[in-house]
């Protein structure tokens, strides 16, 4: 098997060694053609992405509109699965599984995910709900996804990545615009959005979108009833008050209905499972301001707040409510001989009420005030100009549920030529418990009468440790990289890493309740900080524009892991578990994208220059 | 069973024929790159551009193209070396230092430095220097005419205030195909 797939990126190099003469690159003839002409002409455009790429000291990858708007896909998971080393999983018809380098699953808590500097991972699993992050994709600029930590930069919970949603400048969305595209799957989903002037400086877009999408269908052939509907409605408006002054304020309300059958371990029903169909409700609304100052003498203020609100419902499941404010404030030194600093300072605050619904779920403390703060300072040194650069940053946080952390990083980034770059990293990285890891108890699963002599069901029940509290997990990275540029339309990206949790969250067996005897046995088991987890890996990306038509983006992720236990049959489980996550089997996929405009999706647009 | 197999056969005959044969089509029409176009671009901003008499020394003096940093677009302007636009002679030349940059008639800032693009605005912004680049939100900060690419397209947009300043003039056809052309009090 695995020498098949390396037979197939042989052939694949092979067939691009063929056009690679057609590709190569010298100063060429400027058309004589007027402004209208040149206004009036499609071009594929690639070299801005390389082009900044190209001198950052991580793996990164850019997603352009361009790449979004000829992808067809229909929401941000489709979006980001485009992305080497990105995995997304579709669990159901409306929900996801996002994740890097492993640890995927519906709850993947291990990303940090900004729309405009805004983190929308929900601290209740420290993951994204995917299905409340409708976006009107016509909107987004560019989407960044940096493989790997980088909490210096980023904070907490950028432990195995960063996803970085810009949206386009309300200048650049002006006039009108409507999409309404119709599927398989999605009913109907309209798109409006309208831009203006406001006064000589400033820019405006409102925009709404609405979807609707209809179930699967389940292994028979029959229609599923994970279907979904959702609905947003919201502005971005941007000034600038004078040059190198920038003013950005954005605020939307969204609403997202999914359904879906929850299997839940129940011992007192004949076969153990009762299933919930339950209806989810996410629904809230966010206010974002920022202020960015560019001084002449090369120094720059950024000036950050936002204030999110948030109520999910799940039917017969629980009810959580939460209200986040944030505010974020950097400063970038004027350039002091050949350091370039950045320091910084956050706090943010997300309180929750949480009230129980079912026998299933439960959370022991109804109420949190989470409170985080930190500041960090990132120091970019040009040590030999041209050629070797160095970054040193670190990030100090402290939070009220696991204390402080520091988390520093040092990058080198070399760059021998234009054309080569190689770069390393050395990080270490935090991620704080979240609120279900701290406070949630939950049926997991029933194990059947074992013998005759024990004619009783055990359910295990996933419960917190009475007197001990989750502790931070924390990692440790070693990267190094290589990016290679052959001309505008070619260039390879290869990534090496090692990665090291302590401390990981890991479930081991608790106390044994007898008290529900004769009906069943209940089995606690409670999360215990401890796990050593080793994961090493190797990301190799290519990128081939053939031609303006004709892209070919082959990506490659091996990872191999191994995980320790502490002797418990339910940790050596756990272990067993999350080293395999991400095991070669599951993430040899070679993905060879022969993307051409062929995709077929009907996208009724109507659009007026302003 | 068999005529899918045959299926199969011809789409992945089609596939790999697409894939030898696009490549070596596109050696043969040769469209115009992004790069070739991005400096006709700046061909015409440089003609719908009028500078003061005070600029040249005599009215065969070439005009002097400026390019700072080494991007593809900074690379491709050396296409436009020889050109003429009413009656002068373009002559490209790098520039490194602000310095360097006051005795240009335009000037292109070729990589994404936008700090060091600051100082460099600075330093020119009462001379009728021409400033123009493809870098993200170049006329927020400062500069003068931005390349754009949205849409598929290459587009363009100016803020008016800072060529005023500079006593450049833009033809008010420059000024009707922007996409955006930005009048506040900015310097």
């Amino acid at each position: 098997m695995r020498t098949c797939k390396h037979n197939r990126l042989a052939a694949i190099l092979a067939a691009l060694s063929v056009s690679l003469p057609a590709l190569s690159q010298n100063i060429e003839p400027v058309p004589d053609m007027s402004l209208e002409e040149l206004l009036d002409t499609d071009v594929v455009s690639a070299s801005r992405k390389t082009q900044n790429q190209q001198h950052v000291a991580a793996a990164v990858f850019v997603i352009t509109q361009e790449d979004i708007a000829r992808s067809g896909a229909r929401d941000l998971p489709d979006v980001l699965a485009m992305a080497p080393g990105i995995e997304v999983a579709r669990i159901g018809n409306n929900r996801w599984a996002v994740s890097a380098r492993g640890f995927n699953g519906r709850f993947a808590n291990k990303l940090q995910v900004l729309k405009d500097g805004r983190s929308i991972y929900s601290p209740l699993f420290s993951g994204v709900f995917w299905e409340g992050e409708d976006t009107v994709l016509e909107d987004i600029e560019r989407i960044e996804i940096i493989r790997g930590p980088n909490a210096a930069m980023w904070g907490s919970n950028a432990v195995n990545g960063t996803i970085n949603i810009i949206t386009r400048k309300a200048r650049d969305t002006q006039g009108g615009l409507v999409a309404v595209r119709t599927g398989t799957e999605d009913k109907a989903s309209i798109t409006a959005r309208y831009g203006m002037a406001l006064g000589d400086s400033g820019h405006m877009r409102i925009y709404t979108k609405g979807t609707e999408r209809r179930g699967g269908y389940d292994a028979d052939g029959n229609r599923a009833v994970d279907k979904s509907d959702s609905g947003l409605l919201g502005f971005r408006a941007d000034w600038l008050p004078s040059s190198g002054t920038r003013v950005f304020v954005n605020g939307e309300t969204f609403r997202n209905r999914n359904n879906d059958i929850y299997n839940f371990a129940d011992p007192l029903v004949p076969g153990y499972i009762n299933p919930v169909e339950s209806t989810m409700t996410l629904s809230g609304s966010h206010l974002q301001g920022r202020f960015e100052s560019l001084r002449d003498d090369g120094s720059e203020v950024t000036i950050q707040a936002y204030l999110t609100q948030r109520l999910l419902e799940a039917d017969y499941i629980l009810r959580e409510e939460r209200t986040t404010a944030d505010l974020d404030i950097q400063y970038r030194l004027a350039p002091i001989g050949s350091h370039e600093i950045l320091v910084g300072a956050n706090y943010r605050n997300s309180r929750d009420t949480i009230s129980n619904a079912s026998k299933y779920v439960s959370f022991n403390s109804r109420h949190e005030d989470f409170q985080l703060s930190s500041i960090f300072i990132n120091d970019e040194i040009t040590v030999i100009p041209k050629l070797l650069q160095v970054t040193l940053g670190a990030r100090l946080e402290y939070n009220n549920l696991t204390g402080s952390a520091l988390q520093p990083t040092a990058r080198f980034l070399w760059t021998p030529n234009p054309q080569q770059t190689i770069w390393g990293a050395l990080s270490h990285a935090t991620r704080t418990p979240s609120r279900a890891e701290e406070s949630a108890s939950m049926a997991m699963q029933v194990i059947p009468p074992s013998s005759p002599y024990l004619p009783f069901p055990t359910l295990v029940t996933f419960g917190q440790n009475p007197g001990t509290k989750p502790e931070s997990e924390k990692m440790d990275a070693a990267e190094l990289g290589y990016r290679h540029r052959f001309g505008q339309n070619l260039s390879l990206d290869t990534t090496a890493f090692i990665l090291r949790y302590r401390d990981a969250m890991s479930v081991v067996q608790g106390s044994t309740d007898l008290s529900h005897l004769p009906s069943y046995i209940e089995q606690y088991v409670v999360n215990l900080n401890g796990q050593r987890i080793r994961i090493y890996g190797l990301e190799m990306a290519m990128f081939a524009q053939l031609s303006p038509s004709w892209r070919l983006q082959p990506s490659y992720t091996w990872q191999h892991g191994t995980a320790s236990a502490f002797g418990d049959p339910i940790s050596e489980a756990s272990a067993e578990r999350d080293a395999k996550n991400p095991s070669p089997s599951a993430f040899l996929a070679f993905a060879a994208q022969l993307r051409a405009d062929a995709t077929p999706r009907l996208l009724a647009e109507i659009q007026e220059p302003q | 069973m068999h005529s899918r197999r045959r299926l199969l056969r011809s789409v992945l005959a089609a596939g790999s024929a697409a894939l030898l044969g696009l490549p070596l089509a596109y050696g043969q029409q040769a469209p115009l790159s992004d790069q070739q176009l991005r400096a006709a671009f700046v061909l015409n901003f440089i003609r719908y551009t009028e500078w003061p008499e005070r600029a040249f020394a005599a009215p065969d003096t070439p005009l002097m193209l400026c390019v700072l940093g080494n991007d593809p677009t900074g690379v491709a302007l050396g296409g436009l070396a020889g050109k003429t636009v009413k009656g002068r002679t373009i002559q490209v030349r790098t520039v490194n230092t602000a310095d360097e940059a006051r005795n240009c008639h335009a000037l292109f800032f070729a990589d994404a430095d936008a700090r060091r693009h600051v100082s460099i605005l600075r330093a020119v912004q009462t001379l009728p220097v021409l400033t123009i680049s493809d870098s993200d939100s170049f006329i927020d900060i400062g500069g003068m005419i931005g390349l754009l690419y949205l849409d598929s397209r290459l587009q363009f947009e100016v803020n008016l205030a800072v060529v005023q300043h500079s006593q450049l003039k833009s033809s008010s056809q420059l000024l009707r195909l922007a996409r955006n052309v930005i009048e506040s009090k900015a310097r």
